[in-house]
């Protein structure tokens, strides 16, 4: 039986998920274990020196932000096609954590090329994509922010958000497509040494863990706003309804 | 958040324009130092302008391990950020949420929340 939106948002649980505080002790472990190991067991770079570590994280981010995005871009579609407020809480969480961990890919990547372009930026098509979807989703978030609790707004953001997908995918393909200067380590060979493979993945799992909890948090966050709007609701109801009598 | 989002994207336009405003790589200057003019003779070199100082650009580039550091901490400080951020928002609604279902259970005696 299909309940009414405000019905379902006065459903929402208060207490805080136990999964995510798990999660959350997972992800930080892994990611001190990444730390140590970066530290202490992968070699450094002759060329790039103690810069080249950057790149566990980076590329770490890079899939928080490419996954976060694409989920965002799938359940605003989800919600556009029938509306839900946990589909909309949910693209909303993915989308911010995407920015959180895109803005990390587009602050470490420029640390990085300092290094090893001898220049912070370059116009190149997986960076200049980057920050076009970076700002894509920034403007998604500004637009939420503004137009409260605004249906019209609400969808207009998801239709922006839904563009996230292809976008990210044409991230993931430029330099395949387009070339430039971004190098490939993954797709174009893979990592050499073991050391180096286990402090990769070892920051990729960590991280995406952590990201994992984020949107856990944020999505209760959002059902926790939108259960107090509900209740709002209810209270005017009320009250109106008093005046009357 | 929109005076937060606008913050971001100016660091971003800072961050992007800041190569077009800086000076011309090292390797550039040095090539434009090394390189003989093809007009110049002998009588010219002797009275050309004694070689440009370079000591500067050594100075100039950056070590690895800095690099290292400034990109874990601008990470760590973002994501602490949006937690906080996200934590401090999740106390006040709760906070709302309590009041509020006091105020709707003394209205309708429980049957609301």
């Amino acid at each position: 039986m299909q309940t009414s939106p405000t019905a379902d948002a006065l459903r929402v649980p208060i207490r805080r998920p136990v999964a995510a505080l798990l999660l959350l002790a997972i992800g930080l472990v892994t990611i001190e274990v990444a730390l140590w190991w970066i530290a202490t067991r992968t070699p450094s770079d002759i060329v790039l020196g103690l810069s080249q570590k950057i790149f566990y994280f980076h590329v770490g981010s890079a899939f928080a932000m490419l996954l976060g995005l694409s989920a965002a871009s799938i359940m605003s579609l989800v919600d556009l096609l029938r509306p839900d407020d946990r589909a909309d809480a949910l693209a909303r969480s993915f989308l911010e954590v995407g920015v959180v961990f895109s803005l990390c890919l587009l602050t470490s990547g420029p640390l990085w090329a300092r290094k090893a372009w001898g220049m912070y930026w370059t116009w190149e098509p997986r960076l200049t994509l980057s920050l076009l979807v970076t700002l894509l989703a920034i403007s998604v978030i500004a637009l939420r922010s503004m137009s409260g609790d605004s249906h019209t707004g609400r969808r207009v953001g998801a239709a922006m958000a839904v563009m996230a997908a292809p976008a990210s995918y044409l991230i993931h393909v430029a330099v395949k497509w387009w070339g430039g200067n971004h190098p490939q380590v993954i797709q174009g060979g893979g990592i050499q040494s073991a050391d180096m493979r286990i402090a990769f993945w070892l920051a990729v799992v960590g991280l995406l863990t952590f990201a994992s909890v984020l949107v856990v948090t944020r999505y209760r966050d959002i059902r926790l706003q939108q259960r107090a709007q509900a209740l709002r609701l209810t209270l005017s109801a009320h009250q109106l309804r008093q005046r009357r009598a | 958040m929109f005076r937060t989002a606008l913050l971001i994207c100016a660091a971003l336009a800072m961050m992007v324009s800041a190569p077009v405003f800086a000076e011309a790589p090292p390797a550039q200057a040095a090539a434009k130092v090394a390189a003989p003019s093809a007009k110049s003779g002998a009588a010219a070199a002797a009275k050309a302008a004694p070689p440009r100082d370079l000591s500067r650009y050594k100075e100039e580039s950056v070590s690895g391990g800095s690099l290292l550091l400034a990109a874990y901490m601008i990470m760590w400080a973002l994501v602490g950020t949006f937690v906080g951020r996200t934590l401090l928002r999740q106390a006040k609604v709760e906070a709302e949420l309590t009041e509020l279902s006091e105020r709707v259970d003394v209205l309708t005696g429980g049957d609301a929340a």
